[in-house]
């Protein structure tokens, strides 16, 4: 009984330092620019829907709107996690069940790939990107981030662990290559997938240098990017806007983390239980 | 429904030879049973016939087509797996439909054969559930069914009960001989258990180390055994086989410290030949007047019978008695009657079959 005190008093107090940064910015966003001169009020204010407002729309003096950049966010993080999804369960069936030539080689290449820090390939990519005159879309923000051997690796493994026999049971019944897999490992795999898909979405959302490298164009500006020119902008004002400043930090957090719930029951499962 | 012919089928991989050629005839409407330890070439020969692995050599014929190059759905054949195989985000009827449906049959076909398969097989109440809702004995009917709704020319069946318990496994192995009954299909039956070889057979091929042993009814090979490895695969418990000689006049075996036995016929031809001499537990009986003398060692009872585990001069053997209570004790000395006709003799070292 004391023992599950202590405990959950430890699980309370990691809870609430985990929690106190998400308060301040919630106490930020709902106050009035003046409010947060030189001190941080300790109840929220009435102010966090005049902010949201003001952020969604307009967003701040030199700055796109915070919904435009929200909505590149978006297209970046479904682009990036739906491209390597798709990649990746390409290449996993192609590894596991066909046989051609140097197909061990081509996995411990994906493989090996795991090692290097995205940040090391980016001058050559920066320069392909630019070559194909892709800098400032869409497409350059997605396109070179859609490789992945760690998902390329754990779809392998779970194509591996599937029963030989179903393969075997697929081919009496007449299924061809492609059959087999759009009618028996895909469905199957859906769980591996739906796990993949939340890290890769919050890996995409969270990307910062690559899409700060490659768009100029404000038009491309993506939320968590834009973020460090909104506290510029917001900063070089008389009066520093804080409060909207918070105010898209907050909004930049919520579709990871409705994501991540949503799926939070496949994502656990897909993780832990590979087998099945 | 059709024949299958293998002819000197065999199979390498790299360096080692899997399957030495083969050649087998199944008639029309058979039930051929391929048995033997585990890694004796049964499974192999089968994925062969299937179509899931390719021979280095020989042909298949498949009612009187050869089949070699065709993909195993060309085949016009269906099998059942060990693990059943059942697609598991399927349910039954999907299951039971799947190759229908890749074959564009038309609905109203696909479900009059669903229909049937199920009836057949009792499956109809669990049609819309996932295999993982079925327990072992109605996923393996599952199986059954998707095999036989495709109407196939020829059944193959790749250890399908050895991931049933014990009972369920003798209760499935009637129902698949009565689905033989009904249906008549060729079929093909891979398995390690004797017992399963020897109820289901209509003719049993006895397979070891990648090479036929022996194939004929099961009744053929219980009697007549063509060499000590079949001999002793076959029967529970499995024949007795004890080191001995052939007389120098050829007409007793003689097992050391034992009384000679006479044969049946004389053999001169064996005449002082080291031989190994094959006797099933039911072949010895006691009797007072007996001409070989045992010393019990363990006896266990299985309730309508009693197996004697009993010394024969410095060997071991088994006696099968057909009784309930033993009148004997362990320690107990014992006289014991061998029919002449009972004796089977091998060749000492290559173990084939000797005219006794």
């Amino acid at each position: 009984m004391k023992r599950q005190w202590l405990r959950r008093s430890v699980l309370l107090l990691l809870a609430l330092l985990l929690a106190l940064p998400l308060y301040a910015a919630l106490i930020a966003a709902s106050h009035a620019p003046g409010d947060l001169l030189g001190r941080l009020p300790w109840l929220p204010g009435n102010r966090l829907l005049h902010n949201l407002h003001t952020v969604l729309d307009a967003g701040l003096p030199g700055s796109p709107s915070v919904l435009r950049m929200l909505g590149n966010s978006l297209v970046m993080a479904l682009g990036i996690a739906l491209g390597k999804l798709t990649l990746a369960t390409l290449s996993a069936y192609a590894v596991v069940y066909f046989r051609f030539p140097l197909r061990r080689t081509a996995f411990v290449l994906i493989l090996s790939s795991l090692m290097l820090p995205l940040e090391v390939r980016f001058y050559p990519t920066f320069q392909v990107s630019a070559g194909l005159h892709l800098l400032n879309s869409y497409g350059v923000l997605i396109v070179p981030l859609i490789a992945s051997a760690t998902a390329t690796f754990l779809l392998r493994q779970f194509f591996a662990s599937m029963p030989p026999s179903l393969l075997d049971a697929a081919r009496m019944d007449g299924a061809g290559p492609l059959q087999f897999f759009l009618h028996s490992a895909l469905p199957l795999a859906r769980t591996p997938l739906a796990a993949l898909f939340v890290l890769e979405f919050v890996y995409g959302w969270n990307q910062y240098l690559w899409p700060l490298l490659t768009t100029t164009d404000a038009r491309y500006a993506t939320v968590v990017m834009g973020m460090q020119g909104l506290i510029n902008a917001g900063t070089s004002f008389a009066l520093p806007r804080w409060d909207l400043v918070m105010t898209t930090a907050l909004l930049a957090l919520l579709p990871p983390l409705l994501v991540l719930l949503l799926a939070q029951r496949w994502f656990i499962r897909g993780l832990t239980d590979i087998e099945k | 429904m059709a024949t299958l012919e293998l002819h000197e089928v065999c199979k390498r991989f790299g360096a080692t030879m899997v399957l030495t050629p083969t050649s087998l005839q199944v008639a029309d409407g058979e039930f051929v049973v391929l048995v033997g330890p585990s890694g004796c070439g049964k499974s192999t020969l089968l994925r062969m016939i299937a179509g899931l692995e390719s021979p280095s050599g020989g042909e298949i014929r498949i009612g009187g087509r050869c089949v070699n190059a065709q993909e195993p759905s060309a085949r016009d054949i269906a099998m059942v797996f060990q693990n059943y195989a059942l697609y598991p985000h399927m349910s039954v009827f999907d299951n039971l439909s799947y190759a229908l449906k890749l074959r564009k049959l038309e609905k109203a076909e696909i479900a009059r054969r669903v229909d049937w398969a199920a009836e057949l097989l009792g499956l109809q109440p669990l049609l819309a559930r996932k295999p993982a809702e079925l327990s072992g004995g109605q996923r393996q009917r599952v199986a059954m069914g998707r095999a036989i709704v495709r109407e196939p020319q020829l059944f193959l069946f790749d250890e399908p009960l050895s991931n049933l318990d014990a009972r369920l496994r003798n209760h499935m192995r009637v129902e698949i001989k009565q689905l033989h009954r009904r249906l008549g299909t060729t079929t093909v039956y891979v398995t390690h258990d004797q017992v399963e070889a020897m109820t289901l057979a209509q003719r049993m091929v006895v397979m070891n180390h990648g090479r036929i042993e022996q194939v004929g009814t099961p009744e053929e090979v219980y009697a007549q055994p063509a060499s000590t490895f079949v001999a002793g695969f076959l029967g529970a418990p499995p024949m007795n086989l004890l080191a001995a000689r052939v007389s120098a006049e050829g007409t007793h075996v003689l097992v050391e410290d034992l009384a000679p036995l006479p044969l049946s016929a004389p053999q001169p031809a064996l005449a002082g030949r080291a031989v190994t001499l094959g006797l099933r537990p039911e072949a010895l009986l006691p009797d007072v007047d007996g001409c070989w003398t045992v010393t019990l060692n363990l006896i266990e009872s299985l309730g309508g019978e009693m197996l004697l585990h009993a010394g024969v001069g410095k060997q071991a053997c088994v006696l099968r008695i057909a009784t309930t209570t033993s009148p004997w004790r362990e320690g107990d000395t014992l006289r014991v009657n061998v029919a002449s006709t009972a004796l089977h003799l091998f060749d000492a070292d290559s173990g084939q079959r000797l005219p006794s």
